[in-house]
C-alpha cells in the first residue's frame, strides 16, 4: 500500500503518520511518500521527454514510479485548498504517472492503454472544511481526478474509498483516531 | 478595466504559448490595458509562494475586469503550477474579503490530449474548478467562456491553426466590452 501525502505543514504531517500507523496495524505493508520536498511543477525537460521512451528525468520521480509499480493500493492524503487536489499531489500525478507508469501509448492506434491494473484500491483522505452545500455547489474535484480520471487507468475491479476530515477533527487527537478507524473497512 | 492573462506551460515554444500570443495580440488590437502573468517564466513557487508575489497578484486581480487563463489540461485538471497559484492567490482565508468582485468574465483557453468523450467520462474537473470555484469568487454575474481543443495528440497543423483563429475571434468579441 502506497500512501502519497502532502505533508507541508505539521498538521498534515501528523495526519500522514496516523494514517500510516492505522494501515500498518492492519498488517499491511505500507510505504509512505511525503511530498514536502517534492517539486510539483513539471519542468521543460520533463515535458519535452513526456512522449519519449524515457519520460522520467529525476531521481525522486523515478523512486515514486518504482513504488507505484510495486504497490497494490494508492492512498492520497491532502488538504483541499481550492476545490481540488493540492499542488504537490497534483504535481506528483503530473510528473510520476507518465506513459510507461500509469498508461501505455499504442503507437499504431494512438490509443491509451491502462497500466495500473495491479491497483486494487484507490483511497483519498482529504482535509476539507467546506460545508456540504458548498461542496455540492463547487463539486468535489479532488474526488473527480482520483476516482474518475485516475480510476480509468486502473483495473475493472479497482475499489475507491474516501474519507473527509475537517481541521477541527485534526486538532483533537481522539476525534481523529475515531475518524481514521473507518479505514479499517478499506 | 484591465485584462489579465495567466499563462502556464513549461515549454517556451509550445502550442499553449502560441495560444497566449494570439490572446495577447487580440487584446492589444482591441486597445485594452493588459497584464501577463507567466507562472513558469516568473519562477512562481507552487509549494511555498513568496507572500509578496501573492499580494501583488491579488492586487492585480482586484483591478481586473477580464481574466484569461491559458494552460494545458493534465490528468483532467490544471497543471500543478496553476493549481498552486489557485491554492495561494485564490484560496479563501479569514482575513480577506473573499472575492475579486471586479472580474466580470473568465475565459479559459486549454488543450486536451484526449478526446472530448473521454474528458466527459473523467468529469472535467479542471473546467469545474474554474466555472464553479473561481467564478464564485468573482463578480456576482461573472460569465464563463470555455475554449478548448480536444484530442491534441491526433490533430494536424491546419486544425491547430484554425483553433488559433477561433481563440482570436472569441477574445476580440469579449475584450473592450
Amino acid at each position: 500500500m502506497l500512501v502519497i501525502a502532502d505533508d507541508r505543514d505539521a498538521h498534515m504531517a501528523t495526519l500522514a503518520e496516523d494514517v500510516c500507523r492505522v494501515l500498518t496495524r492492519r498488517a499491511v505493508s505500507v510505504e509512505c511518500i511525503g511530498l514536502n520536498g517534492f517539486e510539483p511543477a513539471m519542468s521543460e525537460r520533463e515535458r519535452r521527454a513526456y512522449e519519449s521512451d524515457t519520460p522520467i528525468c529525476d531521481d525522486a520521480v523515478a523512486t515514486s514510479a518504482d513504488a507505484v509499480r510495486r504497490a497494490d493500493s494508492l492512498v492520497f492524503v491532502c488538504p483541499t485548498l481550492s476545490n481540488g487536489l493540492s499542488a504537490p499531489v497534483k504535481g506528483w500525478l503530473d510528473r510520476v504517472l507518465v506513459p510507461g507508469v500509469a498508461f501505455l501509448l499504442d503507437e499504431r492506434t494512438g490509443r491509451v492503454r491502462p497500466a495500473l491494473g495491479h491497483i486494487s484500491t484507490l483511497g483519498l483522505i482529504a482535509v476539507d472544511d467546506r460545508s456540504a452545500l458548498r461542496r455540492w455547489l463547487e463539486h468535489d474535484n479532488a474526488r473527480r481526478v482520483i476516482f474518475r480520471a485516475l480510476r480509468l487507468v486502473c483495473g475493472l475491479k479497482t475499489r475507491t474509498r474516501s474519507l473527509r476530515v475537517t481541521t477541527a477533527v485534526l486538532d483533537r487527537e481522539a476525534d481523529l483516531a475515531v475518524a481514521l478507524q473507518r479505514m479499517t473497512r478499506w | 478595466m484591465v485584462t489579465t492573462v495567466v499563462h502556464c506551460h513549461p515549454v517556451a515554444d509550445s502550442f499553449a504559448r502560441a495560444v497566449t500570443d494570439t490572446v495577447i495580440d487580440s487584446v492589444i488590437d482591441r486597445g485594452a490595458r493588459h497584464h501577463v502573468i507567466d507562472l513558469y517564466a516568473d519562477g512562481f513557487d507552487p509549494r511555498r509562494p513568496d507572500p509578496t508575489v501573492v499580494a501583488e497578484h491579488r492586487e492585480l486581480l482586484a483591478s481586473t475586469g477580464l481574466l484569461i487563463l491559458v494552460y494545458p489540461t493534465w490528468w483532467s485538471a490544471q497543471p500543478a503550477m496553476l493549481q498552486g497559484w489557485f491554492d495561494s492567490v485564490w484560496a479563501r482565508s479569514e482575513t480577506d474579503a473573499g472575492s475579486f468582485a471586479s472580474i466580470s468574465r473568465v475565459i479559459v483557453c486549454t488543450t486536451h490530449g484526449s478526446p472530448k468523450w473521454l474528458n466527459a467520462l473523467e468529469g472535467e474537473s479542471g473546467k469545474r474548478t474554474v466555472s464553479r470555484y473561481l467564478r464564485s469568487r468573482c463578480a456576482k454575474r461573472c460569465r464563463f467562456t470555455w475554449i478548448s481543443l480536444y484530442g491534441m495528440d491526433g490533430i494536424d497543423h491546419e486544425t491547430r491553426r484554425a483553433h488559433l483563429g477561433k481563440v482570436s475571434r472569441a477574445i476580440r468579441r469579449f475584450v473592450g466590452r
